[in-house]
């Protein structure tokens, strides 16, 4: 956890003063507010905050903002802005900072959450009835009141990021943009919650909150299931990795490598993580492939090359046998994954990968070869765009890997475990480069 | 076509039907009847799977707000219209039997549905208080679930009361009553109209969201370990089928035994890829058959550094402390000696259990020995 820094209290101090203020003077104007809703829409809103989702884009999600939208429309109508505040101060509260101790980021965070919802609570109240009486006016409102809720909120953050002398607007817009998107359709509901609080009764707060609850679940099963999925993944690759010392992080780097290009060509993130199972998951049919005849240094006879290509076929039934792989199981053919350009209907993810395990092939120092320079490889690459590789995916990655500035291959490699490698040669493992040619001649 | 996209077309069409509805009959509710319809057409497509690939569909949701809101005629129209519709846009679904089933079963929830509320309302003297409009959409729902597990046993499909189907049909029942809440209201308080049930449906679909990726990642991880399970067949270390008939009589044996769920899960992984060390493993034509022993723990450290595998590499490695795990462990050695005997020498099972049991008593434990004589004459594995 972040260490509070000494110079945030110059911003902290008066915040909380400021905070304090606003509560004094809406105690004065309006009396104490309801005690019950407030006790319910605080604990409702603690739970939900400790019961976030992390979703696919990278974004924490929690209910909290439902309940807390349900709780201005509820106390506003109840004349206690006062009460909204004092649930905003619920916002702040997070059980790690009484765990470790973290104190100072507990006013800081409770006076930061209450003036936001203070904001949106007094804007909410300052609208006319017949704004917020009836849909779908009245989510229009909701939207308005929750835009009033962030611009408080980013605002107060961005200014205590400035105390702290590490502002940077664009990446805060760039952070911040997918959680304003995310509390829209909260806005709304919390607002119909909220109405429905009024005039039923807090019994229907339980009918909203249980599936949302239910749905918050099996997402969490899910990311489960994905880390395991993962995780299963990379046994099996350090299994490989057992056979075959050559492919110390081959697949993971294939895997890397076949991501550039599929960021290039605008990968929508379903597609990306199938195309990245299929390249970590390429060589699978080495698994049988015999020990010995992998890590051989020297020339193969026809038989054995056979029976390496044999892994290929393999890859291809083992892969298949997973649904969301199967259409593009020939990322493991090498025959199939030469570039045609006649056949529009071949999925692009094959090549990129057979693109990505050329080039990693390239750059990597083997048993029976020491890696070329990036250039050769990038030369190799082009040489052979159009007629064994999709000229596409190979500008793909040439322009991913120079706009990241990396380098591979000799002189770059980090670790390899084969020094004493010849400068040219032929072995088990390089399928994808100079092998079919040496047995051809 | 994905059901996602069915159903959004099904969205636009049910839309538009609603404005020549509306066009049509402006004072009468039968545009919102046309989107009701709509909105069951679409909850057939979108349904919450389960672990057993049955599924609790999102239109019995909407059945609740139509049961609570309209009378009988107008009902039995709209569910029968909405599910005829349904029949020809659920195309997906293997056979003419199943559709039919699903049909079955929808007609009869509906049927249940509408009379359980009825019938509670009434009981309740049709009192508009929040309680019992509450209790009466309470009555609908749990009608919902007794009906579809009355048809799908009576069709011989057995009905699925996990824990994930238990939430299903929890999130499917408070949604329903929150919709319907929303759109008649209580007394005239707290009506918004046919916006209830359109935004009151956001958590449903939010878990509906849930349920799928969990459905698709699930898939997905047990296809890649059977996928891994492959590897030993496909490098001739063991015979074609073995890991799956070995799983197959292990999950028979783990129920048997009374395993937990997670328990017999773990055993099921573990039959699965309790040869999947082999492959690591020098050539045998190089090196030898290798040790049964070696494999066990080479196959086991391997599991056991994958957290949620962690388990099953204790069953294969057999030296768990935990005394399930052992018992898992047993068993699962237990089924594939059982498997070698059948498969791969071509013993017929009674002589196969037999060699087993002639074995000296402390090779096999009697009570396992029971439990796979039981498991294969109930699960009719290869004899």
């Amino acid at each position: 956890m972040r260490i509070f820094p000494r110079r945030l209290w110059w911003f902290t101090v008066p915040l909380l003063a400021f905070a304090a203020a606003a509560a004094t003077a809406a105690a004065a104007v309006e009396g104490a507010p309801p005690l019950v809703p407030v006790v319910v829409f605080a604990s409702l809103l603690i739970f939900s905050e400790h019961r976030p989702v992390r979703l696919p884009n990278g974004i924490s999600g929690t209910g909290g903002s439902l309940v807390l939208f349900s709780a201005i429309v509820v106390l506003v109508a109840q004349g206690s802005v006062l009460g909204a505040f004092l649930v905003g101060c619920a916002n702040g509260l997070y059980a790690l900072h009484f765990h470790r101790s973290a104190w100072p980021w507990i006013p800081f965070n409770a006076a930061v959450a209450a003036l936001s919802t203070l904001g949106a609570a007094l804007v909410y109240a300052a609208m006319p009835p017949s704004f917020t009486e009836h849909l779908p006016a009245a989510a229009v409102v909701a939207v308005a009141v929750a835009l009033v809720f962030f611009a408080v909120n980013a605002l107060l953050l961005a200014v205590s990021d400035a105390f702290e002398g590490q502002l940077d607007w664009r990446g805060f817009l760039r952070d911040v943009a997918p959680v304003v998107l995310q509390m829209v359709p909260f806005a709304i509901l919390g607002f119909l919650l909220g109405r429905l609080y009024l005039d039923l009764g807090a019994a229907v707060m339980v009918l909203i909150i249980v599936p949302i609850l239910i749905a918050r679940e099996m997402f969490a099963s899910y990311l489960t299931v994905k880390e395991s999925h993962d995780e299963t993944v990379h046994m099996l690759i350090r299994a490989l990795e057992t056979k075959d010392r050559y492919t110390a992080g081959h697949s993971e780097r294939v895997a890397t490598y076949a991501q550039y290009m599929g960021e290039e060509f605008a990968f929508r993130p379903a597609r990306m993580e199938r195309l990245r199972f299929a390249a970590l998951m390429h060589d699978i049919g080495k698994l049988v492939v015999p020990n010995h005849l992998l890590n051989k240094p020297g020339r193969l006879t026809e038989e054995e090359f056979a029976r390496i290509r044999l892994h290929e076929k393999v890859s291809v039934q083992m892969l298949s046998h997973i649904e969301f792989l199967r259409p593009i199981a020939a990322v493991t053919n090498s025959d199939a994954m030469r570039f045609d350009p006649d056949d529009e209907d071949h999925p692009v993810e094959p090549y990129m990968v057979m693109i990505a395990d050329a080039y990693d092939a390239m750059t990597s120092t083997r048993s029976y070869r020491k890696a070329v320079l990036q250039e050769v490889a990038f030369q190799e690459l082009r040489d052979k765009s159009g007629t064994q590789f999709h000229p596409a995916c190979v500008e793909a990655l040439i322009n991913a890997i120079e706009k990241r500035g990396e380098m591979h291959g000799a002189g770059f490699e980090i670790h390899t475990e084969f020094d004493n490698a010849p400068d040219v040669g032929l072995g088990s493992a390089g399928l994808g480069d100079l092998l079919r040619t040496e047995i051809a001649s | 076509m994905s059901r996602a996209a069915r159903a959004g077309i099904v969205a636009a069409l049910g839309a538009l039907a609603t404005i020549v509805a509306f066009a049509i009959e402006p004072n009468s509710r039968a545009d919102e009847l046309v989107l009701l319809a709509t909105g069951i057409v679409i909850g057939e497509l979108l349904v919450l799977r389960l672990e057993d690939r049955s599924a609790v569909p999102l239109s019995f949701a909407v059945m609740i707000v139509l049961a609570s809101s309209f009378d009988f005629e107008e009902y039995a129209l709209t569910i029968f219209s909405a599910e005829a519709i349904a029949y020809f846009v659920r195309i997906s679904q293997p056979s003419l039997r199943w559709r039919l089933s699903i049909l079955v079963d929808r007609f009869a929830v509906a049927g249940a549905t509408f009379l359980a509320y009825a019938v509670a309302w009434d009981a309740l003297d049709r009192r508009e208080s929040v309680a019992a409009v509450l209790t009466a959409l309470g009555a609908a729902a749990l009608a919902q679930v007794v009906a579809d597990y009355l048809v799908r046993t009576a069709l011989r499909i057995s009905p699925s009361f996990s824990v994930r189907a238990r939430l299903a049909w929890l999130a499917v029942a408070s949604s329903g009553m929150l919709m319907a809440v929303g759109y008649r209201g209580v007394d005239g308080h707290g009506d918004v109209g046919i916006w209830g049930p359109l935004l009151f449906a956001t958590p449903l679909l939010a878990a509906w969201y849930a349920f799928e990726r969990l459905d698709a990642a699930t898939l997905s991880y047990t296809q890649t370990i059977e996928s891994l399970a492959m590897a030993p067949e496909f490098g001739g270390l063991v015979v074609a089928g073995h890991a799956q008939r070995v799983a197959q009589l292990s999950v028979a044996m783990g129920h048997d035994l009374g395993l937990s769920p997670s328990e017999v899960d773990d055993l099921e992984k573990a039959a699965l890829l309790h040869h999947l060390g082999e492959v690591t493993l020098e050539d045998p034509e190089v090196a030898g058959r290798p040790d049964p022993a070696e494999v066990a723990a080479v196959t086991g450290g391997m599991l056991r550094e994958i957290r949620p595998l962690a388990g099953a590499g204790d069953i294969v490695a057999g030296d768990a402390e935990d005394p399930k795990h052992r018992l898992a462990g047993h068993a699962l050695r237990l089924a594939s000696e059982y498997d070698d005997l059948t498969a791969t020498s071509g013993t017929s099972a009674d002589i196969a259990i037999e060699t087993l049991r002639s074995a000296p008593a402390f090779v096999h434990d009697p009570r396992l020995l029971s439990a796979l004589e039981r498991a294969v004459k109930a699960h009719s594995v290869p004899r």
